[in-house]
């Protein structure tokens, strides 16, 4: 399911007036809930958890937490407000590793600084080391390591904090 | 710019990444190694260095306002920097092989390791890893290299060449704010190994095919006369078959 499906799903809910739709489809799992009752506009909060086998314990822990906070008063619009889109500058090749022996700069899950290094854009011999614009954490992993990446495609989705 | 000599060391730009990382106002700073114990080429491949022989040093350079579609140009002005410091060792038939290595009597003499640190399209500082051949005697096991010493007979001192390098890579990187792009590129192009000669490449399927080079595009790419016209090639998309 993509950013675009996702969206056309909270304006869906948002429509029907149902207070809160959760969906599981795979491993992805989505809560939307609308029109919290205290909050003057519309909340609506999506939560994508990829269940994976290997799914490590980091993940799901604060994930009550989350939740919580949204209960009370978090009023957050549409996804695109939560998260940040972390985009590739150049055309290249994308690694998530800084050597092949090496383990990934991040992982779904890890919190991360402004500042942190969170993926490699090897072009022309230049091994750009690119950093995030944001603390947060992440929340998808949209390239696969050592796969070509076009100028602006997205690479990450950080939740920021 | 402060040189500091280390006595062991895994990769002197890992060393300067990491420093940068746990400072975000670290001063340019370079570093040399007398002994590189994981030296690091091109992703995953190794940089060999004899103790004493070779020189392993990265620098740290800082840019500001400098926009990542310029980022060829760091590339250049680098292999600018080496060929210069070769040059006054009096160094045969000194060239640059796209993108970056440097040539002298067809041998491979230095190797570079560039990583810029880019936040949105801004590089904000690249860390400069240099590979050089110096004192060596003989390099059986990689035929297509030579050290300095091999090539003019006289030995090197590593902390005097080291000095030189350093000043080339900061005169080079003043070029930024003084001269246009185009003057970077026309003085590496007049370096470029196999410029304008007519030479066989490889294409990814195995095919091979004659060209001529003629230069490189802005983001970096090999431009190449074909029977076929004018192309340009990504460093995966085409190897030279002649020298090197």
């Amino acid at each position: 399911m993509d950013i675009k499906e996702i969206q056309n799903l909270i304006k869906f809910v948002a429509k029907s007036g149902a207070s809160e739709v959760k969906l599981e489809m795979g491993d992805i799992k989505i809560t939307i809930k609308t029109g919290g009752d205290d909050s003057k506009g519309e909340t609506t909060y999506i939560q994508q958890v990829p269940v994976q086998p290997q799914a490590q314990p980091q993940q799901s822990a604060p994930q009550p937490v989350v939740e919580s906070a949204t209960a009370t008063k978090e009023a957050v619009t549409t996804e695109e407000d939560k998260y940040v889109t972390i985009k590739s500058p150049i055309i290249g090749t994308f690694y998530r590793k800084p050597s092949p022996d090496k383990p990934a700069f991040v992982e779904v899950g890890s919190t991360i600084k402004e500042g942190d290094p969170l993926c490699v854009i090897e072009a022309m011999k230049l091994f750009n080391e690119i950093e995030s614009e944001v603390s947060g954490k992440i929340v998808k992993v949209l390239v696969d390591d050592s796969s070509p990446v076009e100028f602006d495609q997205p690479l990450f989705l950080i939740d920021p904090s | 710019m402060n040189i500091n000599k280390i006595s062991a060391i895994t990769s002197t730009n890992t060393y300067l990444k990491e420093l940068l990382r746990n400072d975000q106002s670290l001063n340019e700073l370079a570093v040399v190694a007398e002994k590189q114990t994981q030296g690091r080429g091109q992703m995953g491949t190794e940089w060999h260095s004899q103790e004493g022989k070779s020189l392993t040093m990265s620098a740290l350079k800082r840019l500001e306002g400098f926009h990542v579609e310029n980022r060829f140009c760091l590339s250049m002005l680098v292999s600018i920097a080496i060929k210069n410091v070769l040059s006054f060792y009096n160094l045969p038939d000194i060239k640059i092989k796209w993108p970056n290595d440097i040539l002298s009597a067809n041998k491979k003499v230095c190797g570079l390791l560039l990583e810029p640190v880019l936040k949105k399209d801004q590089i904000k500082a690249i860390i400069i890893g240099v590979g050089l051949n110096l004192n060596e005697t003989e390099m059986p096991d990689l035929p297509q290299a030579a050290s300095i010493k091999m090539l003019t007979g006289k030995h090197i001192d590593i902390d005097t060449f080291a000095l030189e390098i350093v000043y080339e890579i900061n005169e080079q990187f003043f070029k930024l704010n003084s001269q246009p792009y185009s003057v970077i590129k026309r003085e590496y192009l007049n370096c470029l190994y196999r410029k304008g000669v007519l030479s066989v490449f490889k294409d990814p399927a195995g095919n091979e095919f004659n060209g001529l080079i003629t230069g490189v595009s802005n983001s970096g790419k090999l431009q190449v006369a074909t029977e076929l016209g004018e192309k340009e090639f990504d460093l995966k998309e085409i190897k030279l078959l002649n020298g090197l």
